[in-house]
Order: C-alpha cells, then sequence, then structure tokens
C-alpha cells in the first residue's frame, strides 16, 4: 500500500480538485485509489530509458518532440506549432 | 426484411422510392415508444424529425437528393453538441445544456440530408463500460435484457440492434464504441485520430477521444464514415489527408495482405466460447488462403494502466471548466466562492467522475508526475513503436474485441481493475491512434465482437476485411 495515500490526502485532493465528497464516499474513494495507485504503479517497471515522451507541457518548462509525435501529418504540426507559439505568447515565457 | 433493414439497404431503397423517409423515421419512433422504457437507449428525441423526413421525401420526389444518407434516420450520442436539442453528457451539471453550436459531425450530416432522431444514452462523461453511470438509466442489452449493453456508447450500440435508428455516432476514448458493439451484436467503428473532427465533442481525454460510427453492418459503417470524415479548421488535430471512397474497397481481395495475430491476446483469453471462436476464425482465414502471421505485442501488459493514467490526467483537467457558470445548471455565488463551487461540482458530478477527477489530480500532483504521468507518456511511446513495428511485417491485426461476454446486469462489476480490463484489447488502438473496427461473428443469441486494426488512415482495409468476416464467416 502507498503509505502516502490516507484520509488528510484525499481531503487535499478535494480542495485541489474543487469538489465536495461526503465521509462515506471518502472511505470508498480510498480504497479505489489505493487499487489504482497500485495497479499502475507497475508501469514504472517498465524501461523507458532513453525514451522521449510524446509531448509534455510542465508549468516552467516545454518538452517538444515533433518527431515524436503520434501523427506525422503536416498540417497537424504545423497547427500544432502555431498554438506552440500561441502558449509562449500567452504564458510570456 | 423491412423491420432489420440496414443504413446501407435503406438508402438504395430510399433511391429506387421503394420505401419512404417518412415511413423510416416513423418505423424507428414506433421503436423507440415502444422499448425505450425498458432499453433505455435514448435520452432526447428530435421532434421535428418527421417534418424533416417529409421534406426529404420531396427532395426525393424532384429527384435532387444531397446524398446517399439523405432522409435516414441517424442518433447521436449525448455527449455531441447539438443546437436544437438538449447535451447532457448524462451527468446532472449539464442536465439542461442547450449548446449554442452543432458539433461539425452533424453539420456533416444534417447538410447531406440525414435526420437526426435523437441522442442516445452513455455513462456520464463517457467514462464508463456499462453505460450505467448516466442520470438516463442503466441500458438494458436488446438481445437479452439481463446483461449489459456495454460502454460508454452502449445505448448507441443498442439503438442499432433493436431498430431504434439505422446509423449512430458514438465517442470512443478506450474503446466506448467497439466494446458495446461487440455486446451488441453489431459493427463499431474507430477512425484514426484526426480522420474525423472532434469539434463539438465535449472532451474526456483529448488525446485518445475519437468519434466512431456505430451501424447493423459494415458496408453502412463505410457510407457513414464517407460523410463524416475529413479536414476541419475548427479542430487542430484534425487531418487533412485525402479520405478513400470506403464503399469501393469494401469487396477487394485481401490475398496481399497479411494478418497478424499477437500471440499475448491469443494466450490469455479465459473464455472457452471466445477461444473457440478465434480458433475457428484462424482456421477461416486459412481456408481462405490469407496470410496470417503471429506477432508479439510485448507492451500489452502495460496498456491499461498507460491509458488510465493518461485518461484520468486529461479528464481532470478537461471537466475543471464545469463551474457551474458557463455551462448547465447555473450557480448562485455566495460569498464563499470556492466552497460553493466545491459543493456544487460535488453534489451534480456522480461517483465514478469524482473518482476519475481525484486519481487525475494525484497524478499530475508535482510529487508524483514523474512516477505516473511522464512515465505513461514515455510508455505511450514505447507502446505507438510496438505497433509501427508489427505493422512493418503484417497490414492488419485481429484478436477479440473483448475477453468476456456480455455480463449480467446484476452482478455488478465491484472490482474495478477487472472492470478496466475489459477494454485490453481495445485501448491499444486508442493510445496509438489507429483505426479499428468491432464486426459480430456469433450467433443471433451469443454476439461475439473481432477486433481488426489497421494501419494509420487505412480505414479502407479494416472494412475490407470485416465485410469479408461478416459475409462469408459461418458460426
Amino acid at each position: 500500500m502507498n503509505r502516502f495515500i490516507n484520509i488528510k490526502r484525499i481531503i487535499q485532493l478535494c480542495f485541489l480538485s474543487k469538489i465536495s465528497i461526503q465521509n462515506s464516499e471518502r472511505k470508498i474513494i480510498l480504497r479505489d485509489l489505493e487499487k489504482v495507485v497500485r495497479y499502475v504503479s507497475k508501469l514504472n517497471q517498465v524501461n523507458t530509458n532513453n525514451m522521449l515522451p510524446v509531448l509534455i507541457i510542465g508549468v516552467n518548462n516545454i518538452y517538444l518532440r515533433p518527431d515524436n509525435f503520434i501523427m506525422s501529418d503536416r498540417k497537424f504540426l504545423k497547427d500544432l506549432r502555431f498554438s506552440f507559439y500561441n502558449l509562449i505568447k500567452i504564458k510570456n515565457f | 426484411m423491412i423491420e432489420n433493414i440496414t443504413l446501407y439497404g435503406a438508402s438504395k431503397k430510399l433511391r429506387s422510392r421503394e420505401i419512404s423517409s417518412q415511413y423510416l423515421v416513423r418505423r424507428c419512433f414506433s421503436h423507440i415508444l415502444g422499448k425505450n422504457n425498458v432499453l433505455k437507449n435514448f435520452s432526447v428525441v428530435n421532434k421535428n424529425a418527421i417534418k424533416e423526413s417529409i421534406l426529404s421525401d420531396k427532395r426525393y420526389q424532384q429527384g435532387r437528393s444531397l446524398s446517399l444518407i439523405d432522409g435516414i434516420p441517424i442518433s447521436i450520442k449525448d455527449i455531441i453538441n447539438t443546437k436544437h436539442m438538449k447535451t447532457t453528457a448524462a451527468s446532472n451539471i449539464l442536465k439542461d445544456n442547450i449548446s449554442s453550436h452543432n458539433a461539425t459531425v452533424v453539420n456533416k450530416l444534417r447538410r447531406n440530408g440525414a435526420i437526426i432522431i435523437g441522442k442516445t444514452n452513455l455513462d456520464e462523461f463517457a467514462m464508463g463500460s456499462a453505460t450505467n453511470t448516466g442520470i438516463w438509466g442503466e441500458c438494458n442489452n436488446y438481445i437479452n435484457i439481463s446483461k449489459t449493453a456495454g460502454g460508454s456508447s452502449g445505448g448507441a450500440a443498442n439503438s442499432i440492434s433493436s431498430n431504434m435508428s439505422l446509423g449512430s455516432l458514438g465517442t470512443d476514448t478506450g474503446g466506448s464504441v467497439r466494446l458495446p458493439a461487440s455486446f451488441c451484436g453489431v459493427v463499431g467503428m474507430r477512425p484514426t485520430y484526426g480522420r474525423v473532427s472532434r469539434f463539438g465533442l465535449i472532451a474526456f481525454a483529448s488525446s485518445l477521444d475519437q468519434i466512431g460510427i456505430v451501424t447493423k453492418d459494415v458496408p453502412s459503417a463505410a457510407l457513414l464514415l464517407q460523410y463524416i470524415s475529413g479536414y476541419d479548421s475548427k479542430d487542430a488535430t484534425s487531418s487533412s489527408k485525402k479520405t478513400d471512397n470506403y464503399i469501393l474497397n469494401i469487396y477487394k481481395s485481401l490475398k496481399e495482405k497479411k494478418i497478424g495475430i499477437p500471440i499475448e491476446f491469443f494466450n490469455n483469453i479465459d473464455n472457452i466460447v471466445i477461444q473457440k471462436t478465434l480458433i475457428k476464425l484462424i482456421e477461416f482465414l486459412k481456408y481462405n488462403k490469407i496470410n496470417i502471421r503471429y506477432i508479439s505485442l510485448a507492451s500489452s501488459n502495460s496498456v491499461i494502466a498507460t491509458y488510465y493514467i493518461l485518461a484520468i490526467s486529461e479528464a481532470s483537467s478537461n471537466l475543471s471548466r464545469f463551474t457551474g457558470t458557463l455551462f448547465g445548471s447555473k450557480l448562485k455565488l455566495t460569498d464563499n466562492k470556492i466552497n460553493f463551487l466545491s459543493l456544487y461540482r460535488g453534489i451534480h458530478w456522480g461517483m465514478e467522475i469524482k473518482r476519475r477527477i481525484l486519481l487525475g489530480t494525484y497524478v499530475l500532483n508535482s510529487h508524483y508526475a514523474d512516477q505516473y504521468y511522464f512515465q505513461a507518456q514515455k510508455v505511450r511511446k514505447l507502446i505507438h513503436q510496438d505497433y509501427i513495428r508489427n505493422f512493418e511485417l503484417v497490414d492488419l491485426i485481429i484478436s477479440p474485441t473483448s475477453p468476456i461476454l456480455p455480463f449480467d446486469l446484476s452482478k455488478k462489476q465491484t472490482n474495478l481493475i477487472n472492470t478496466y480490463l475489459i477494454d485490453i484489447y481495445n485501448v491499444g488502438a486508442s493510445i496509438v491512434g489507429l483505426p479499428a473496427i468491432s464486426v459480430n461473428i456469433g450467433d443471433k443469441n451469443t454476439p461475439i465482437g473481432i477486433h481488426i486494426i489497421g494501419r494509420f488512415f487505412d480505414e479502407s482495409s479494416i472494412i475490407n476485411l470485416a465485410s469479408i468476416l461478416e459475409s462469408n464467416y459461418t458460426t
């Protein structure tokens, strides 16, 4: 069991997600969260060394690898580049 | 038999004036009135459908029909925006929502004269595998009402099998069109990501969502795809690649094609009925001298975990826009805006949505993002490479659509992970963005879907194989 998942964490997640949940729901969500987190944690066993993700836009950084894109459609990449430049403009990077 | 008429058959009969559009629409309405209380396929029906069908009949009389789908009754999943009908996403938060615009696919259908007959039931915000989490009730399978219709496009698939509409548009994020199509014994297709515009679709997970098609047979799916696909400037991920003539490609020979069977999928089938069907199918393909090759999709063990991390992360972000100020039920602001907003979202959302949003917030949390979200993005790339590598060896990949047959509605799936695993054969194509189709090869009472995946933008080949299986394979 992930030691970081407890009722306190659920309350914190509810605050961040701006959702109120009842006490009875908290226990169910806690149980489900534990199960799912345990299940998805197995992804960390997959070796992804030297593997660059498809696209990540973080708060302070942007990794954009067009050659890594699922699609190789030129128009799609052009539109994406356009959105990317706009994002930089908006965020004032 | 006119009762079980397909979209493709109806199109032919309308052109030869053997039937009228008004007749088709009235037939659909009589099925809806007679069975919808039990099956719960529709959330809203279009009151103007009969008027529109009369106009279509006039066009046929005057010899100026708009297209091959003019006058055909088509249903739309209640998460695709329509201007004159409610779009609720089966959620309390959008219960009274009427969109200001039509989705691009709806505009395309209307421009070509199709009659939008109503909106079909789904899981709340398309999150689920049994069409039982929404406000419109649990969808009962028409073939056996004690069984599930699958989800999230359960209403769409069930509306086709119960003759309530001739074609239906659903949405497919991780198998939401293909799974219910398999459970209801109909055809469900997910085109390549970008082939069909997503403009006007209420987003669940933007990088995985795609509008899909449900019809009774493969030629009908090909015909409908012809009219809804194509570039749309309103969708940045829409592709400008030219669409094929799908109808012309239906009856091509498959002798040149190589078909791959993933050994991982083949070895993991516990259900005896599905296993036997797959063995028979392989014999059928060999008998017809179609090249078969066993391949390895080593990444298939990671697809469900990757899919859920990505889907819940994107859902958590996409659903943050429902604040009670812009869409649906309006929020009356009090002095403590944040608390009231939390309460509002808490009251209006169902358990499944809350669970996914909280999980999404958890995996995107800066402490865990490297461990979950970024890792899932990297594994997504691995899965992508795995499929691309295999498509250098084969042209198509086949597997069952689901590892199980439709389960009893009374037996609620209490184990969350088992519920997710129902989609194990479907999510690979969704993660990579490949086209896929589910075609029924089971008998009348036990539908079994076969899942065919093709290369990017090669919908023609999956339609081709699906059509051959549909017309030549016998149980």
